[in-house]
């Protein structure tokens, strides 16, 4: 499968938090959703690919003959200047974009019901995404880079916006990355799925596989499964959870336990959060 | 194309997708020669990845049903009706393969499950 983006053992520190030796390749023409806990370095990750953020070390290449210029990115602070209002905007991304489509650009405000008189810092938080996305959306571009585009957004507005992508995705040679604390947004979208932590990537997978093969074993007593088995474990008052990778084999081999389904967000949080077994 | 897609099924979406587009041809609703929609086009209709409207139409390619046209699309084989009755042959054994499976676990006679058998056969 080719590429839209390959990262090659990046690494950056910032002393605190580091990205350490991240590699990652972001397949073209598919929605890559990308999951993790505040200050996972998903932001980072996104700031290294566009050039926002120097590396200390490492490479990022883009494929198939793509330029910056292609990119269209959705920030999760709104980096535009506060004082001019969304009409005027245009003006300026006229000049800046090639390609730049002022009527799209008029016809995405209406659409998400920006008022086009209003200056940017008016904007509420959901209203500010909704305008960076209407920016990204006109003009001409292969890859669209979404730093919690959702957030803020309310659910009819979110499932709009996700439509939208669908829409983008008609095109084979358009690719996706986002990410989400929506972790259902995701769901709903995403063809891949890479769930970082701790500024280290800890899966990579199509989602599909994610919802059809993860599971967690609830139990109470003596771990009942063998210890390859279990990705992580909760325990609480009463019991504990296992994330296990293989929900079938499980059911199978021990018919006797109680296998839920698990979602990328029970996934994410057995991960984050659970200790190893 | 009528197609119901559950996200609770313990079937991979992929499956059910194959399954009733199969079940489409099967019945004559889909004819040899009908366009299908694109993999981009159903993944974005049903609102689920391309990845398994991708995996689905494979499977129904191998299978034979459908072909694609470099460029142009995916459509619907023109397929024997023998062919046809073979494969739900074989489907059908591969049910009750595992209902006769599930009977010798359960001491369930030969007898019991025929007798089973035509009656769901003969109410239908």
């Amino acid at each position: 499968m080719d590429f839209a983006i390959k990262m090659t053992d990046v690494r950056k520190d910032y002393g605190t938090f580091s990205l350490k030796d991240f590699s990652l390749e972001i397949p073209r023409g598919y929605v890559t959703g990308l999951i993790g806990s505040n200050g996972a370095g998903k932001s980072t990750m996104m700031k290294c690919i566009t050039g926002a953020v120097i590396m200390d070390s490492g490479n990022v290449e883009m494929g198939n003959g793509m330029i910056l210029k292609d990119f269209g990115v959705v920030f999760d602070e709104c980096p535009f200047p506060q004082y001019i209002d969304c009409l005027h905007l245009s003006t300026i991304f006229g000049k800046m974009f090639d390609g730049w489509d002022q009527r799209r650009y008029l016809e995405l405000l209406s659409k998400y019901g920006i008022d086009q008189r209003k200056k940017v810092k008016d904007l509420s938080r959901g209203m500010s995404m909704k305008l960076q996305i209407a920016v990204a959306f006109s003009h001409p571009t292969r890859f669209l880079m979404l730093d919690e585009p959702t957030a803020g957004m309310d659910p009819a507005s979110r499932d709009e916006f996700l439509d939208d992508l669908r829409e983008y995705m008609q095109d084979e040679d358009h690719t996706i990355l986002i990410s989400s604390h929506i972790t259902t947004d995701l769901e709903k979208v995403a063809d891949y799925i890479v769930f970082i932590n701790g500024g280290e990537m800890m899966v990579q997978d199509e989602k599909d596989r994610f919802t059809e093969t993860y599971g967690i074993v609830r139990h109470a007593g003596e771990c009942p499964l063998d210890r390859e088995l279990i990705l992580s474990v909760r325990h609480h008052a009463h019991g504990s959870d296992y994330l296990v990778g293989d929900k079938a084999g499980v059911r199978e081999a021990y018919p006797e336990l109680v296998v839920d389904d698990a979602c990328l967000e029970d996934i994410m949080v057995m991960i984050a959060r659970g200790s190893e077994a | 194309m009528e197609l119901i897609i559950s996200n609770s099924s313990s079937r991979p979406i992929y499956e059910q997708i194959t399954e009733q587009i199969k079940g489409h041809i099967l019945s004559g609703r889909l004819k040899a020669g009908d366009p299908l929609p694109s993999m981009r086009a159903l993944a974005q209709d049903l609102k689920i990845s391309v990845i398994t409207t991708k995996r689905a139409y494979n499977d129904l390619e191998a299978e034979g049903f459908i072909t694609t046209v470099t460029g142009k699309g995916c459509y619907v084989s023109a397929t024997e009706p023998s062919l046809l009755r073979e494969n739900n042959l074989k489907i059908a054994e591969e049910h009750i393969l595992k209902a006769v499976e599930l009977a010798k676990q359960s001491e369930i006679s030969l007898e019991e499950l025929q007798e089973i058998v035509k009656i769901l056969y003969e109410g239908e």
